[in-house]
């Protein structure tokens, strides 16, 4: 079996390329793409990740982006296997190794409006040291689904977007810090035999910018009991900008921090079969305006391992694996869950966490709107956290400091998603929430209401960008 | 010599082995002993006399006859002599004195009175392994009731009338032989001095699973050898009931066994020891390991295993903690048919409802029938991790599946998930083996030995729980073990020269059906599994070996050239998954994997002896080695997905995932392979190396080295990870000495270097899941070559031949030490493992080792026989291992702190019955490493069997074995907590063999 990697390449190649016909008159199989170009030479720079039809308008990703690269608006990109952007996600053996890997990192732009839609393998890596820059616009947001079809209905239809960067992650058991007493990390990452290894010293450490960008249909199996999120945050510096973003119809998570310091603003987290919000391993950051919207099928059930909440802090795992040195603070969130929900509470605070929640709401939870063990010594505090009166407020123990507030009536939304009840308005409400200080200067705004958007309609921010209809079942609830 | 004398009077009762009318016997002797290869020239016949110094001619005439003795063409003496009639038969004592031929001619009649004159049979039993005196054998005359034991120096003596005998020798230990067609002439002693080996070549042995090791025989080989070695013979597994090498292990002192199939010696886990059978390096059937599972290799065809633990330059240089040393069968002394049948009962599984599943028609012999292959459709389709990507309009985009490919697909598996219950059927099976020995017209023999084997047995956990963190409930696990075996061997022996071909063909299928149901109590879920494995291991291996001596067997020549083939093929393992009651589509993994591992192995080695002075000898021995191994995995994973909400997945799975749910659209193939799953990989060992034992009389010293050049490598073909080599070149030297204190006593030490090299996968530069567990292992590229400096020490005391005890104490300082260990690792990557250079690990071991003989007159002989040993294993960790685990020290994985072994046996010795009682003990070892927590434990267990054996006659005999006779229970632990344990039941075998 001599197989190798490399001819299959040259098949896939080969036969993309006979129907295709490669782009820009080059004429080996590698390609140019003549809207990059190389501004230290007047050479002609090929591109050897990527593949175009003959007219441009189709351009195939494959492999490591090794240069830095801009997928342009009008083109529709594909990204088959793993497209990994740089290669900071080898094993770095020293402090060397870790400069030299931020200064070989390369930057991958995305322009708004661009279409990226996976084959079944497709995921797009970005790894530390270099950057992700895909700044859509609320008139031409960055969608990623699949080429499966053209809707963004399917589940787990590709991979998902990898972001890893050089913030501390810390291990399972409070066994501490990845670099240890050194300054070097090396930790394997969540998502198959692709992704490699993250983390690193730089609680500042800057992965790029993503807003307005909308990931759908993710959540392939990577491996055995091994999915990808929508959107996996593998130690992801506080340097990093992540506003306005979706994920919608991941067979995993919505969004997940597996430590770093990223804080994360204006997120839509739509129909994800497993958590929505999912932090652990020494995540220390801040999430402001999130709304999570649950399958609201009545008959709806997970359709990969999942225990679906939608707010779940430190991993599935026994109170011995607990990392203290988690610590998120979460405001303005709203919460609406479903059927698919069957025995999960809305938000899940496992073991020795420190999380602080306040203006969050959440209904359709029957399970619970809170659960945390006192026995597990979780440290979680609630301020104006509201809860649908028909379901449990708590499941198992009280939060450490703080209570939950009952609604009168069943929680409502409007079409934005701005919670219509009167204890989302109350004058009680708290405008300003302490932060936790990642070193970025993150200042939470401050709001007088609860939820993810301001009832009185000045601040529609879901609205005009998201995916069509994925925020449609939101006037249905509890109507 | 102090022979035993028993005249024998009942002469009449001499049905058998009348003399032919009409023969003439010559019977060469030169002072007393037997004269071989001496030409006999009657009347112009020629006849060599064989090596019991006998010639003989048939249908003698009536009248005169000449005779010509020579020797290598040179002529000794001639002389003639007269027969009166047809009738008249002639006895010549042919005596060679000063190199000239003295006859001695008798003449009778048979019938007549003088025909009644009595002979003597007298000789000595020496050990083919020592070279000593076997004590105690018993040495009876066919179709008569003459016999007698042999005295304290193996000798003996039997008065015969004159005729033609066959005798049958039996020990306890070394088994029987037969020796055919033995001449008594009138007032002669005819001698005959006879070896016996422990090997048990004079007999085949069913696979009667009683068999279990005997420190005499061990004690035997070891007081000959110049390293330490344990041995274990086929006699002895046939009487312990032990039915493969795996088995038999465990009942060497410091071995033992994990999982029925790996040798853990001394403390020293697989990497740590090195197996060969027949002499070559052997290729292994598991994906993940490099080391062989033992419980591949049958009694049925093994002939013996060694187990040498000091290292010597003839070994390979990873045989650290031991090397295993397996032999197959050999040629037979005598002609040999014999079929045995076995039944075996299980007092919780047999006749019982165990799980199973819809197989296909040819199960029974462990063959799967095509029922379980994959598809054409899939296997073109799902090329390495090559995604499935579902488009659902368009075509032409060669990266896409249409859905009237899908369909095709999706319908060409069949689909079958359910498990039903089945009643458990006892245990059967059959050996039939058959050889003979046959006698050339040179000087040489001719023989042959085949044997073919049947097994189906059906294994069963019971009461099997899980209980861990915030999991438990329970499970049922039962397992079909089918075992088929053929092995014949071919050769020809002189007393120089052996050349043998070996051709084995081992097969072992497991059928294997899990439920579980467990509760999450954290995610408040109710996770019902099921897992369906049908797994083929197959060893087919051809070997051509010979010995030559030469000059007076002050030389020796060996080598040996072999190919053989491993496979493990594991077609449509099925594995689905139920969470609160709804079938979770993504849980669903069908998977076909298949192993082929092809070994290419040749050595050459070479003794020679000398004197250096009149009382100091020298013995150098010399070889070359080479292996080439090359495997090939390759492995895919089919999944499915649902394409909507339509589908109601709270049904049953087969009304779930059927042909008319993926044509009306509602499901997909998925590809779940990833891109580590196959991987092709190659070990080759190159070796040379020198050895001189000077012998001072009561010391021997022992100095020389083994230089061993290696390369391994590892290519994944679907994935861009670098392909991994690894080089090396090693010097292993070794120094040992033994003095003979006196004849009781003997002290020995030994150092050497060793080496342990990195299994195939654990260099990786990617991460694979294990096939087993399905958890990450991510490799290493960075591993390096462990080195281990080895000291031994040991003492044998000998009360008398067969009682001993002996006392050992070693040390191994491992530098670098490569431990699977916890990593960091993010997410669902947390659970996986890795590889690492510890910074050392340091091994201090002591063992004792003893048996003693309870009783021995005429009728009964028993014995009590033992070993124990204590091995402090610790581990020095890396800095990342301790950070990881939390401590900078542990034991090492695998690693029992106490193994002890115990035997008591008796032996009736006119009826041929024995009986044997054997227990098996280890204390608790590490199975698995945690990150910031307790290991996983293996906990303590003790195990009791019985073994019974009883021959009726010369045709027929009965065993019978009662194993794991208290059931103990079979239990992890964690930080003191159990979190897994079951039951297997206890067996109740019996066996009947025939001989015709």
């Amino acid at each position: 079996m001599e197989f190798k990697k490399k001819y299959l390449v040259a098949a896939l190649l080969a036969a993309t390329t006979a129907s295709i016909v490669g782009c820009g008159g080059s004429s080996s199989s590698s390609n140019k793409d003549t809207g990059n170009t190389d501004t230290d030479t007047d050479t002609e720079v090929t591109y050897d990740f990527v593949t175009c039809n003959s007219d441009e308008t189709v351009c195939t990703l494959e492999g490591t982006v090794d240069k830095d690269y801009t997928m342009k608006a009008g083109v529709e990109y594909r990204l088959n296997g793993f497209v990994t952007v740089g290669a900071g996600n080898v094993e770095l053996a020293d402090a060397a190794a870790v400069t030299a890997a931020k200064s070989a990192g390369v930057t991958l732009t995305i322009e708004p409006g661009v279409e990226v839609k996976a084959y079944n393998t497709g995921v797009l890596l970005v790894t530390r040291g270099s950057k992700l820059m895909a700044e859509g616009t609320a008139a031409a947001p960055i969608t990623f689904s699949s080429v499966q079809d053209d809707n963004y209905d399917g589940l787990g239809e590709w991979g998902g977007v990898v972001i890893q960067g050089f913030a501390p992650q810390y291990g399972l058991g409070d066994t501490g810090v990845c670099y240890g007493t050194g300054t070097v990390c090396n930790v394997a990452g969540e998502g198959g035999d692709g992704i490699g290894y993250f983390g690193g010293n730089d609680m500042a450490d800057n992965s790029g910018v993503m807003k307005y960008v909308r990931i759908a249909e993710a959540g392939k199996v990577a491996g055995p009991d091994n999915e990808i999120n929508g959107l996996s945050l593998q130690g992801v510096g506080s340097g990093t900008t992540i506003d306005y973003i979706q994920i919608h119809n991941s067979l995993d998570d919505g969004i997940e921090w597996f430590g770093g310091n990223v804080n994360v603003t204006h997120a839509v987290l739509t129909n994800n079969d497993d958590d929505d919000i999912d932090f652990d391993e020494g995540f220390q950051g801040n999430i402001q305006y999130a709304i999570v919207l649950k399958n609201q099928s009545a008959t709806a059930t997970p359709s990969g391992t999942n225990d679906p909440r939608g707010i779940e802090g430190n991993s599935d795992l026994s109170s011995n694996k607990q990392v203290s040195a988690t610590h998120a603070a979460l405001s303005n969130i709203t919460l609406i869950g479903g059927a698919i929900n069957n025995g999960q509470p809305a938000a899940k605070l496992r073991g020795e966490v420190n999380a602080d929640l306040s203006k969050v709401v959440a209904t359709g939870f029957a399970s619970g709107c809170l659960e945390v063990k006192s026995s597990e010594a979780t440290n979680v505090s609630v301020q104006d956290m509201v809860c649908d009166s028909t379901d449990a407020l708590l499941k198992n123990d009280s939060p450490a400091t703080g209570s939950l507030i009952s609604s009168a009536a069943a929680i409502t939304l409007n079409a934005a998603g701005a919670v219509l009840n009167a204890e989302a308005v109350a004058t009680s409400i708290t405008a300003d929430v302490t932060a936790v200080d990642n070193g970025s200067d993150f200042a939470f705004d401050a709001t007088t209401y609860a939820g993810a958007v301001n009832p009185n309609g000045t601040d529609n921010w879901t609205s005009g960008w998201v995916i069509e209809g994925s925020l449609d079942t939101l006037t249905a609830v509890n109507q | 010599m102090k022979p035993t004398r028993l005249l024998l009077t009942a002469a009449s009762s001499l049905l058998v082995s009348q003399v032919m009318a009409g023969e003439a016997v010559f019977y060469l002797i030169e002072d007393g002993a037997a004269l071989k290869d001496v030409t006999v020239t009657l009347n112009g016949q020629k006849r060599l006399s064989g090596s019991d110094g006998f010639a003989s001619f048939d249908n003698l005439p009536a009248g005169s006859h000449s005779v010509v003795v020579s020797q290598m063409g040179e002529q000794l003496g001639e002389f003639q002599f007269d027969t009166a009639s047809a009738a008249e038969n002639a006895e010549i004592v042919v005596e060679m004195i000063g190199g000239e031929a003295i006859e001695e001619v008798v003449l009778y009649t048979p019938g007549q009175a003088d025909a009644q004159l009595a002979g003597k049979i007298s000789g000595v039993l020496l050990s083919d392994e020592t070279a000593g005196p076997i004590v105690g054998a018993r040495i009876s005359v066919e179709g008569t009731e003459v016999g007698v034991m042999t005295d304290a120096d193996g000798a003996f003596t039997l008065d015969l009338p004159r005729g033609q005998y066959n005798l049958t020798v039996s020990h306890p230990n070394y088994g029987k032989r037969d020796v055919r067609n033995l001449h008594v002439i009138g007032n002669n002693t005819t001698a005959l001095n006879l070896g016996m080996s422990m090997a048990g070549n004079g007999s085949i042995e069913e696979v009667v699973a009683v068999g279990s090791y005997m420190p005499t025989t061990g004690a035997a080989q070891e007081r000959d050898s110049s390293a330490v070695l344990e041995a274990i013979g086929t006699e002895q597994m046939a009487r312990f009931g032990d039915s493969s090498a795996a088995s038999a292990l465990k009942r060497v002192a410091g071995v033992s066994v994990v999982g029925g199939q790996f040798a853990v010696v001394r403390g020293l886990q697989g990497r740590y020891i090195s197996s060969t059978l027949n002499g070559g390096l052997m290729p292994s059937t598991d994906p993940m390991r490099r080391d062989v599972p033992l419980d591949l290799f049958p009694a049925a065809v093994l002939g013996g295993i060694n187990i040498q633990k000091t290292y010597t330059p003839d070994m390979p240089g990873d045989a650290t903690g031991g090397i295993i040393q397996m032999t197959t069968k050999g040629l037979p002394d005598e002609p040999v048919n014999k079929l045995s049948v076995d039944m075996g009962m299980n007092n919780r599984t047999t006749f019982s409802d165990i799980n199973s599943y819809e197989g296909g028609s040819s199960d029974w012999l462990g063959v799967d029938d095509g029922t379980r292959e994959m598809p054409s459709a899939i296997a073109s389709n799902f090329v390495g991790s090559k995604g499935l990507t579902y488009c659902s309009s368009g075509s032409g985009d060669p990266l896409c599946t249409y859905p009237a490919e899908m369909v095709g697909m999706a319908t060409s598996l069949d689909h079958n998930y359910n498990v039903q219950q089945t009643s458990a059927k006892p245990a059967r099976g059959f050996s039939y083996g058959f050889g003979d020995r046959i006698e050339s017209s040179g000087d040489g023999e001719y023989g042959y030995y085949g044997a073919v084997q049947y097994k189906d047995a059906t294994e069963a956990r019971h009461d099997a729980t899980v209980n861990d963190d915030d999991r438990s409930g329970s499970y049922e696990r039962s397992k079909r073990k089918i075992d088929t075996t053929a092995y014949l061997v071919g050769g020809y022996e002189t007393a120089e020269t052996t050349l043998l071909s070996k051709t084995t063909i081992l097969r072992k299928t497991d059928n294997t059906t899990k439920t579980s149901s467990v509760y999450d109590s954290s995610a408040d879920q109710q996770i019902n599994k099921v897992l369906m494995q049908w797994t083929e291991r197959q060893f087919l291996g051809q070997q051509f070996s010979g010995e030559h001596l030469f000059a007076d067997d002050t030389q020796q020549l060996n080598w040996h050239v072999g190919v053989a083939q491993t496979k493990r093929d594991e077609p449509d393992r099925r594995a689905y998954s139920y969470i609160n009651g709804v079938f979770i589509p993504s849980t669903l993994e069908r998977r076909f994997s298949e192993l082929t591992e092809d070994a290419l192995d040749a050595g050459v080695d070479y003794r020679i002896e000398t004197m250096l002075t009149d009382d100091i000898g020298l013995t150098v021995k010399t070889g070359l080695m080479a292996s080439q191994k090359d495997r090939t995995v390759d492995m895919t994973r089919v999944g499915v997905a649902t394409t909507g909400a339509g589908l109601d997945t709270t049904q049953n799975i087969e009304a779930i995932v059927n042909d008319a749910n993926f044509q009306n659209g509602q499901l997909i193939l998925a590809n779940r392979t990833t891109n580590t799953d196959s991987y092709e990989a190659s070990d080759n060992v190159t070796a040379a190396y020198a050895s001189g034992e000077v012998d001072f009389g009561d010391v021997q010293v022992l100095a020389g080295a083994r230089m061993e050049d290696s390369e391994q490598t590892l290519d994944y073909p679907y994935s861009s990870a670098n392909s991994n080599k690894l080089k090396s070149s090693d010097v292993l030297p070794v120094v040992s000495a033994n003095w003979q204190y006196n004849e009781e006593l003997q002290l020995r030490a030994a150092v050497s270097k060793t080496l342990s090299r990195p299994g195939l996968t654990e260099l990786s530069e990617s991460v694979q899941y294990d096939p087993e567990t399905d958890e990450e292992v991510y490799g290493n590229p960075d591993l390096v070559i462990s080195k281990i400096d080895n000291l031994d020490l040991r003492a044998e005391y000998y009360f008398s031949e067969e009682e001993n005890i002996s006392f050992a104490v070693f040390n191994k300082m491992i530098a670098d030490p490569i431990e699977r260990t916890v990593m960091d690792a993010s997410g669902s990557a947390a659970s996986g493992t890795t590889f690492r250079n510890e910074k050392s690990a340091d091994l201090t071991g002591l063992e004792l080792d003893f048996r003693i003989n309870t009783l021995d007159t005429d009728t009964w002989t028993g014995f009590v026989s033992g070993n124990y040993s204590y091995i402090d294993a610790v581990v020095n960790l890396s800095d990342d291992s301790a950070r990881l685990e939390g401590k900078d020290s542990r034991q090492l994985q695998g690693q029992s702190r106490n193994l002890a072994n115990f035997q008591i046996g008796f032996d009736h010795l006119p009826s041929a019955q024995s009986i044997t009682l054997l227990v098996n003990s280890f204390s608790d070892r590490i199975h698995l490493t945690s990150r910031a927590d307790d290991p996983i434990i293996e906990d303590a267990r003790i195990t009791l069997d019985l073994a019974y054996e009883y021959e009726i006659d010369e045709q027929m005999s009965v065993k019978a074995k009662a194993g794991n006779i208290t059931d103990s229970r079979v239990s992890y632990s964690q930080g003191g907590s159990t979190i897994e344990s079951y039951h297997e039941g206890m067996d109740i075998s019996a066996g009947f063999s025939y001989e015709f």
